[in-house]
């Protein structure tokens, strides 16, 4: 158990504790952004359900585990909600009330192309980590991340002390 | 740990918002017209749609841009009738009383309607009130609403641009204009009697007709539309015809015109 700061965290494996079988369901937390494409379902909000059932699933196999479950969904809700702007905007723009592609639509575009982008790209880095049984952490949501599954709650440090019958 | 978060955060923040204001400020144009139909594709469309339409019953051309039957001249000219309002509009044998405007700006004319009104007049308010459709781009509107929404469910099944051309060929028959659309047409109707010096009473009785035989508008006046016809309506109809200041008649005989258009849809134009 270590202290930092404040906070209170339970100790971080090291790659040769972590088994296998954690390493694999760590790693398949990133890879849940594949699954609506393997189906055919382009619409990013099907790989953010994805996530949610695997997240379910898998959450309470252990903090290592829960880490990267937390990290991927995390990063997954915030690039999904921008790419759901960029879906409504877009048929705002080419369906409804306006036709204008304005500056600010452009600069939204960039903005949601390069997130994507880096959100793919680290998320690749990451299982290949998970795999490996490290860690990484992304900005943001890898501190929050880790603080959601390694912190010590007062219910998780109630230490139960058997007692005599007298 | 939360300041640390914090921190992050702020610099993501930043990151982001920064290359939003840069691309923001260096785009070449202030904004782009991006119709998503555009003139040349709604044209098409339109061509398909009447295509797909003579298939199933005989289409009689009454008037385009380079012939007019006769008969309509009077109607035509009262009615300003050029590109800009209706592309072609086409007879229809059917015994139901309808008219109403396709993509591409085609509008077709049941004879079931010809047979139903009892003046030129009354013909014409009809014609003018699918002209404001046309000019007001209600139908391209439509299809434009319609086009997003299949788009949507296609992406959503993982059919996008499937069966896009199909969908859309059914909905034209589904399709209803809006209250505001059907409100707008009429002002434009009246406004385009008005200016062909045409008495506004003609829109009055046909309405007022429609009231009396108790028929509702999506079997009378437009396939688009799916709203009966309100009171509302009929009063601001009525108000305007009140202070209407066009109150010449059509120059033709309505009953050798009646009779020449429903021999026309019965035999066809051989």
């Amino acid at each position: 158990m270590k202290d930092l700061g404040e906070e209170k965290y339970v100790s971080i494996p090291q790659p040769e504790d972590v088994p296998v079988r954690e390493r694999e369901d760590a790693m398949g937390a990133y890879l849940m952004m594949f699954a609506a494409l393997a189906a055919g379902l382009p619409l990013p909000i099907i790989n953010l359900i994805a996530s949610l059932v695997y997240y379910f699933i898998h959450k309470d196999k252990g903090p290592f585990i829960k880490f990267h479950l937390l990290q991927s969904l995390y990063s997954q809700l915030i690039t999904s909600g921008m790419n759901v702007v960029f879906v409504f905007w877009t048929v705002r723009i080419f369906f409804f009330e306006s036709t204008m592609v304005t500056d600010y639509y452009k600069g939204y575009v960039a903005v949601v192309v390069l997130a994507n982008l880096l959100y793919f790209i680290f998320s690749i880095i990451a299982a290949v980590r998970a795999r490996q049984g490290r860690f990484f952490y992304f900005l943001v949501f890898g501190k929050w991340a880790f603080h959601q599954a390694f912190s010590i709650r007062n219910a998780d440090v109630k230490v139960h002390v058997n007692k005599t019958p007298f | 740990m939360r300041k640390s978060i914090g921190r992050e955060l702020l610099l993501l923040l930043t990151f982001f918002g920064s290359i939003w204001a840069v691309v923001s400020y260096f785009s070449e144009d202030e904004a782009e017209d991006c119709d998503v139909i555009p003139e040349d594709l709604y044209d098409k469309l339109g061509d398909f749609v009447i295509d797909d339409f003579s298939q199933s019953s005989s289409l009689i051309l009454i008037a385009n841009d380079s012939f007019s039957l006769e008969s309509w001249n009077e109607i035509l000219h009262r009615l300003d009738f050029d590109n800009s309002n209706c592309r072609a509009i086409y007879l229809s044998r059917n015994p139901e009383v309808n008219a109403y405007t396709l993509p591409g700006d085609n509008i077709v004319v049941y004879s079931g309607l010809i047979e139903f009104v009892e003046s030129g007049e009354e013909l014409a308010a009809v014609m003018a009130h699918e002209f404001g459709h046309v000019k007001k781009g209600h139908v391209r509107e439509l299809l434009k609403e319609r086009f997003a929404m299949t788009s949507l469910i296609m992406i959503v099944s993982g059919d996008a641009g499937g069966n896009l051309l199909l969908e859309l060929s059914d909905f034209l028959f589904t399709a209803a204009f809006s209250r505001d659309n059907e409100k707008e047409a009429d002002y434009y109707g009246l406004e385009l009697l008005e200016r062909g010096n045409l008495s506004t009473r003609g829109m009055l009785r046909f309405f007022e007709k429609l009231e009396e035989e108790k028929m509702e508008m999506p079997e009378i006046i437009s396939a688009f539309s799916s709203h009966p016809l309100s009171a509302d309506r009929l009063e601001y109809i009525r108000t305007h015809a009140a202070k209407s200041v066009g109150d010449s008649l059509l120059n033709m005989n309505w009953n050798d015109f009646q009779k020449e258009m429903l021999d026309l849809a019965a035999h066809g134009d051989q």
